[in-house]
This record gives structure tokens, sequence and C-alpha cells, in this order.
């Protein structure tokens, strides 16, 4: 149910024609774009720690943004008040960017020609309470009873439902509803005088019983004790240069910093990304395809439309090493005088919408992981990353595994701590000798922010091998 | 205190007068308007207005709590979110553990802790200064060829706190953000780096000229950057990234990360964390401070207090659930004000003469450090130090050890504090780091 549809255009005795007037009021003769964004979102979240569930907290957040675009300038303003007036106030303050004081008529036509990814239902009441206390209840005894050396356990659910509404100036309007679930497990494991924490999460864009009722949350409860576990044995790690595997999935993050931001649009716009002008060159291996994809259903990246109501695409940004085309909103496709992509994403009304990622991934390969493997006669075999920042304008990127583990004669040993990749995105990519056949998806719980805006998005990619890559330890 | 600010808080005060008086109700509402203007290459680029409100309600039922939150203030959304708030907190579970602050609390409204300065200025002056900011950085050098912008940020903010046990504080602030980032380019090489100042009022936060020149000098520096052997020595971090390192340290010593047992210091109360020159103070009544308050998040008032004496940590940082766990009393940090970190010993303005071979650390990247084992392994850049002087940029490499070391390690402390952080401090010069190279 779309809140925007029926809770607050009634409430507020909103009509099309209405909206119209607002478009209308934000746009003008000098004036490329206007729109109109309107948001409810509801969001909620259970916490069980010490075996308690102790905390329950439930936000609701509503409002509405305008912008006016006239070329390379943008007025904005934001407002949490639906009344008329006040929206048609907000339409005027936005245009002042521009010193006009035209008006344009708009008629408006919904947009519905985009496949819908994910269900109008808010998650948040697909179960009851009681079942959501239930449930972090049982994860909770589970870890309990799997492992002694437990110290601490927190366990947390939660979900939101975003309603959107947007309208431009080129006369379209849309509606879509985001329904989004987020399960997380953290274990802290002693033993001896070691402390060492696990994490696993997943999600995506459904109800809670479609991930409550399998076997997931309990793996991902597994999963969270055998990353503590695998800690709790680590050895320092030598810093130098080497050649790092990255497995299959979550580290797909590295490219999604390395890369990814890289090639969004606003930063080749203004040419600002190491990435800038290189469309048609030759920027990775030739063994690197990657590729944006906003329609894979009910993933956490995706959208059935952006937030400026383009329907979402599978994008190729690099191909057999060749960059192919960078990643756009309205604004700057109009700018680069290319087609927008469908990456126009908003953290909410409050913020302006810039180009953003969905969910980004590498192609599969030929080769196999065992086979990477066994080809790495010193190295690393990174398999999972806490975090990472990238500097797009000079392309380096830093990254923290939170396991990870030393390639000796082409077999896994011992794990490593406190192990940080430094490197150049287009550098690294060209480093990188063999791709495995196995490309994975995260499992739901990424969140990439960029200048203060944080949006949800997915990453994937095979075990892969990068030649000679700088990493960081406490050992010289 | 603006009308509008005024009554809502009459408002919310009869309201919460009013429920019921099984349970405890704390509100906690925030409202801000303000104005961001960006300048790029002389014209105007974005213009913003603020305008956010929220109200929290958090609900105690027999050691339960409910926490609910909107931004509709009407009468109706008010009252369904008291009863949200009241819902969430039936379906708990009991934790003796529970309660809103009790003690110490705030009875005063419209506080002035010398944070407030309204000023009324036209959007044409603010464009202006944006662009007076970002031509100076443009005109520094010819190999400064591209930019972000120039960008002024204002926001004035309003702050409530209420419960039931008779908390009822408010106070108003403003800061105000001049920030500029611009690219240079050397031999196809970009590099990008940044200025800012940011202010409790207007009139502190300089001269737009300065701010732009400081940028250019910065972004102008780091061209020509090599690459680095992997070693280990001393390191300067400026004292921008030294107020990052403390908030870890202030992250450690936050009460809710020890009753968690999630910190590395969980168990350093009334030892030494620090070698024996460095104290660190919370002072939260500073005129113009960035992070001074009358009270705390839970309404509690807070007061001057030595955190590390002699690097002996005396205290954490405690709000009434966390000190509950703790067995011990709220020390009004729900949240903390300003931090001054001081050392005994003679305070240097320039690190850099104070050691041959080393490492001026001016950016690190990434979030490599583990608030739970104290492993610290992060990206970073930098310049060579040779005989006490700058010798070169450096580049693609990382700084890693244990924060336990680190903050033993920190051998002295310069008097080139950071003036745009709530957290008051100068250069760190910290010793045995391993630099990760090639």
């Amino acid at each position: 149910m779309n809140i925007i549809k029926e809770c607050i255009f009634p409430d507020n005795n909103l009509d099309f024609e209405k909206i119209s007037n607002v478009i209308a009021e934000s746009s003008g003769p000098s004036i490329d774009l206007s729109d109109l964004y309107m948001q409810y979102t509801t969001v909620e979240s259970w916490t069980c720690e010490d075996g308690i569930v102790k905390s329950g907290s439930q936000d609701i957040d509503s409002g509405y943004g305008i912008r006016s675009i006239s070329n390379e300038k943008t007025g904005f303003a934001y407002g949490n008040n639906f009344n008329f007036s006040e929206i048609i106030k907000s339409a005027q303050l936005s245009r002042s960017i521009v010193a006009s004081n035209e008006s344009k008529s708009i008629n408006l036509k919904e947009n519905s020609n985009y496949k819908k990814l994910y269900i109008s239902e808010s998650p948040l009441t697909s179960i009851t309470d009681e079942d959501k206390v239930n449930f972090l209840r049982d994860i909770d005894s589970y870890i309990k009873g799997k492992d002694k050396r437990v110290q601490q356990v927190i366990i947390n659910l939660s979900s939101s439902f975003d309603s959107i509404f947007v309208a431009n100036s080129y006369g379209t309007y849309s509606f879509d509803d985001r329904p989004l679930v987020r399960f997380n497990v953290m274990v802290i494991l002693k033993s001896g005088d070691r402390v060492e924490r696990g994490s696993a999460g997943g999600g995506g864009r459904y109800s809670y019983p479609t991930l409550i009722n399998t076997r997931k949350p309990f793996e991902l409860a597994d999963e969270a004790i055998r990353i503590a576990d695998v800690n709790l044995n680590s050895k320092p790690c030598k810093a130098g240069n080497t050649t790092v595997v990255l497995g299959s999935g979550w580290p797909g993050v590295l490219l999604h910093e390395a890369v990814g931001h890289g090639l969004e649009g606003d930063f080749n716009r203004k040419k600002t990304s190491n990435f800038s002008d290189l469309i048609g060159q030759k920027v990775a291996s030739e063994l690197c395809t990657v590729i944006d994809d906003g329609t894979i259903e009910d993933r956490r990246g995706s959208l059935s439309i952006d937030d400026e109501g383009t329907p979402t695409a599978k994008n190729v940004l690099i191909e057999n090493g060749i960059l192919k085309g960078y990643m756009q909103d309205l604004m700057n496709a109009k700018l680069m005088d290319v087609k927008p992509t469908g990456n126009g994403r908003r953290e909410s009304y409050a913020h302006l919408p810039m180009p953003r990622m969905t969910n980004t991934y590498m192609l599969g390969g030929t080769s196999n992981a065992e086979e990477i493997i066994k080809s790495v006669d010193d190295g690393i075999y990174a398999v999972n990353f806490s975090g990472g920042q990238v500097d797009i304008t000079s392309g380096q990127f830093v990254f923290t595994a939170s396991e990870a583990y030393r390639i000796e004669s082409g077999k896994i040993k011992n794990a490593i701590k406190g192990m940080t990749l430094i490197g150049n995105g287009p550098d690294v990519l060209k480093k990188v000798s063999m791709v495995a056949n196995d490309m994975k998806l995260d499992d739901g719980v990424g969140t990439c922010g960029k200048e203060g805006q944080s949006v949800p998005v997915g990453v994937g990619q095979p075990t892969l091998k990068i030649d000679d890559i700088t990493v960081g330890g406490t050992e010289v | 205190m603006p009308n509008n600010f005024k009554e809502t808080t009459k408002n919310l005060k009869e309201i919460i007068d009013n429920l019921d008086k099984k349970r405890e109700y704390e509100f906690h509402f925030h409202s801000a308007d303000g104005a961001d203007v960006t300048s790029r290459f002389g014209d105007v680029e974005n213009i913003q207005y603020h305008n956010d409100e929220a109200l929290t309600v958090t609900c105690i039922d027999g050691k339960r709590k409910g926490v609910a939150s909107t931004n509709n203030l009407s009468d109706e959304s008010i009252e369904l979110t008291i009863e949200k708030s009241k819902t969430i907190a039936s379906f708990l579970e009991t934790d003796k553990h529970q309660g809103l602050a009790k003690e110490n609390l705030i009875n005063e409204f419209d506080i002035d802790c010398g944070i407030n300065f309204p000023k009324e200025l036209s959007t044409e002056e603010l464009i202006n200064m944006t662009i007076e900011c970002e031509k100076s950085a443009l005109e520094y050098d010819k190999r400064i060829n591209n930019s972000e912008g120039s960008e002024y940020a204002y926001s004035q903010s309003n702050n409530l706190i209420l419960n039931s046990h008779g908390a009822a504080g408010s106070y108003s602030s403003t800061s105000y953000t001049l920030s500029c980032v611009v690219i240079a380019e050397e031999e196809g090489l970009k590099e990008r780096d940044y200025a800012y100042s940011t202010r409790r009022s207007f009139n502190q936060i300089g001269d737009p000229k300065t701010i732009g020149h400081e940028s250019a000098k910065k972004v102008i520096s780091r061209l020509g950057a090599k690459s680095i052997s992997t070693r280990k020595c001393p390191i300067i971090l400026t004292p921008e990234l030294s107020v990052g390192l403390f908030s870890s340290f202030l992250s450690a010593i936050n009460g809710n990360n020890i009753y968690k047992k999630n910190s590395f210091l969980r168990d350093f109360i009334n030892k030494k964390v620090f070698s024996d020159h460095i104290s660190i103070s919370e002072q939260p009544n500073v005129k113009e401070g960035l992070g001074s308050r009358p009270f705390d998040s839970e309404g509690v008032i807070t007061s001057d207090k030595l955190i590390v004496e002699g690097g002996v940590l005396n205290t954490y940082l405690l709000d009434t659930y966390s000190a509950s766990q703790l067995s011990l009393k709220s020390t009004g940090n729900s949240g903390y004000s300003n931090i001054l970190i001081d050392s005994t010993k003679p305070m240097m303005s320039n690190l850099v003469e104070s050691i041959d071979n080393g490492i001026l650390v001016t950016e690190l990247m990434g979030s490599g450090a583990n608030m739970l084992t104290g492993d610290y392994s992060r990206g970073a850049f930098g310049y060579l130090i040779e005989n006490g002087k700058i010798s070169y940029p450096v580049t693609n490499f990382t700084i890693a050890s244990n924060m336990i070391e680190m903050f033993k390690n920190i051998e002295e402390i310069g008097n080139d504090y950071y003036l745009n952080s709530k957290i008051k401090c100068g250069s760190l010069m910290i010793n045995d780091m391993t630099i990760g190279g090639n």
C-alpha cells in the first residue's frame, strides 16, 4: 500500500492538479528539470543482548523535497508539512536559484512502464511484535547452546517500509513501495587471554517470513561463531607487497569502492574521477566484466524505479577490461548528453539525488577457486572485509579484512589479523590475473555512503587473484 | 529562542505532565533550520534550505524500554508516537537496568551557554563568500585545474529534554562552516585535498581567502608522491588525525562498550593508558565550544571532569543505563562535550623538528581500528621526515600497531590545536609504528 497515495494525498487535500501546480511553480523557461519527491518511511529495530530482548524502536519520517535544475545549478528546499501552501512556498524557494518569475504549465501522466521487483506490503506488520521477540530469543539460545566460549551475543532484526512518490517537469509521475529487512548477529568469543568478534548478516526487499522461516538466520549465526573462532587463532600480518586472492561474494565491496564510485556520472562530468574521459579504453585486465544491476528481484540494492522515477537497468560498466559507460541520474545524463541509467538515488526527501550504485558485481570467469589458491606460492586469501574507503580523484582505496589467511605453497595456512589492503583502483584491476567461475552476490548487508548520504546496496564477485598489492600489518 | 520552539516546549511539557504515572516517559525534541550554498568555478552551483524537527519518545514500563519517534508534531501524531513507545515496551523483556535519569537533572529552559549566535545573511553574501574562497584556491597555482567547489553551511538548532522525574531543559545553538575542495594535476596524476573552518559564530570562521589558500597549499604539496618501503619508525599525526585517534579512545571508554565487553580498554579503569605526561579533561561549558552543552542527552547536568590524569584512566563515560550495568553513577555522558588533550611536557609548535627519521601522516583511510582488540591498521598519505625536515610526499602505505601500544607510545603533543572539532588536540608523535609499503 502506498501511504503517499492512500493517506498523505487525501489527508492534505492534494490531487494531481495541485501537484502539477507545484511542479509548474518550481520550473520555468530557464529551468531544465524540476521535481517533487514525497516520502513516508517507517523503520523498526529490535535488539537482543545479554539474552534479553531489551530494546525496540520505531521511527516515522515523512516529508517532501523540491529541486529546480538550471544547467549545472540546483536549487533545493524540503519540509515535512504536506500542506499545499507550504509545498508551493518550497517550490518558489527552490526556483529562486535562477532569477525567474515565470512558471511553466505541466500536464502529468503516470509512468507505469516498469517491472515491480518486490512486494508492496510493509514488513513491519508481516508478523506480530511477539513473533519478532521470540525469533530473536530462539537465535540467542541457539548460539549459546552451540559454543561455551561465548561472552556476548547481540542480535538485531530490523525493517523499513518506504512509500515514495516522484513527479517531474518532464510530465511524469510514479509511485513505489519499498520493503527492506535486515538481520544481524554479532558474537564475542573468549579463549584464554584472547577475545575476538565475529559477525554475519543478511536481508533483502521482502517481508520477515521470507527470511525468518528459513534456515538462513541459523546459518548466519553459525557463520558469526565461525569467524570469531578463526580470529581467536589468528596471527599478526606481515606488511609489504604480496599476491592476494579475494573470496567470492562480499569481497566485491572492494570492487564497489575501488571501481564503482569512480564510474558515477557526477564525478565524471566534473572530471574529478580518475576514470574521467576513459570510455572505450582499457581500464582493467580483460578478465574483468563489471556490471551494476538494479533489476534483481528482492535484492537489497534493487529498485523498481530509481528516486527520480527512471526504471532501473542492468548496466555494463566494464566489459572484458574496456570501460563502457558511467552510472547516471537525470541531471548528469543531460549535461553529459547520454541516457539516464536508473542510478539517481537519494537517502531521503531531505537529500538531493545523485548517481549511486545498486547491485555491483563482477561476472565469473573460467578458472576454479581451488586452482587459483594452488597457483599462489606465497600470499594472502582474504574472505571477508569489515569496510573500506576510496579517494575517487587519486583512485586510492583502503580495505580492512575481518577474515584472512596466509597462503603458502598453494595451500591455505593460518588466519591473520589486522590486515589492510591499499591500492589504486585501475592499477589493481589491471593486475587481476585469474577469475573463477563461482560468482556470488553478498547476503544483503551493504550500505554505501557518499557525501553524507547512505543508501542500501549489493555487491558480488567470483574468487579472483590480484598479483602484487600492498598489504598493511604489524610485522615487518 | 524561536517562537515555534517555545510553543512546542510548552505543548510537550503539558503532554508529559498529564501522562500516566505508572510508566516513566522521556521526550527528546530537536529542531534545526539552515542553508547550504555551494559555488564551483565562480558560479553558484547549489542552494539548499533545511528545516527539520523530530520528537523521540522513550517509555519505560516495568523495566522495559520502548522508543518511538516522529517528525510530525501534530497532537494526533504525538499521541500515536507515545502509544507506539508503550506498545513496543509491552512486548520486550524485563531488564533490571532500564530506567530514566533521576539525579542531577536540569531544570531550566532556554539556557544561554554561549553557543547561540544567529546572524541574518543574504543568499548573495553567502554566494560571494564561497566564490571568493574558491577563487583564492584556483588562483594559487596553475597546477590546480579542477575543483569540487566551496561550500558554506549554516544551521541553527534547538534541543529540548523532558522526563517524568522532572528533567526539563532546553538550549539553542548555531554552527557555521566554510570549506573548499580543489584538485591539482601533475604528469597525469590527480590529487584532491580540502580545508575548512567550523565555528559557533559567523565572525569566527575567518577570512574565506585563508581557507581557500590552505586547501590549495595542501593539494599542491601532495603532488609527486612516492611509494615507501616497509619499516618501523615514529610517526607524527596532524592535529586533525589526532582528534580521530582520541575519538576512538573516547568510544573505548564509553560505558556501553565497557559493559558489553566490546572494548580493548575494558580492564583499564585506574590503570595507566597513556604515558605520565598526558591528561584528558571534559569541559562542557566553554564559550563558543563546538561541544558545549548544559546537560547531556538524558537531561543530566554536565560539569568539568578529569578523565585521564598522569596517564591513568580515572573514569569511564557513563549514561544512566551503562552506569547501572556497571553498578556506578551516571557521569552525565550520554554523549560527550568538549574534550581537551593536555601534556605536562613543553608543547612544541612543530613536532617534525623533533624526529630524525619518520613520517608525518596527514590522511588516514579505511576502518581498520578494531575496538574489541585495539588492533590498528589503516591506509595513509603523508610526508617523509629526514633530519627533522619534510623531505617529500609519500603514498600507498599503511600504518599499523595496536591502540594500547599507540596510546603508551605518544611521546609528544604539539600546541598546534585543531579548532574544527569538539576534541581539542595538537599534533601527536607516536613511536614504533609499522609502515607497510612496497
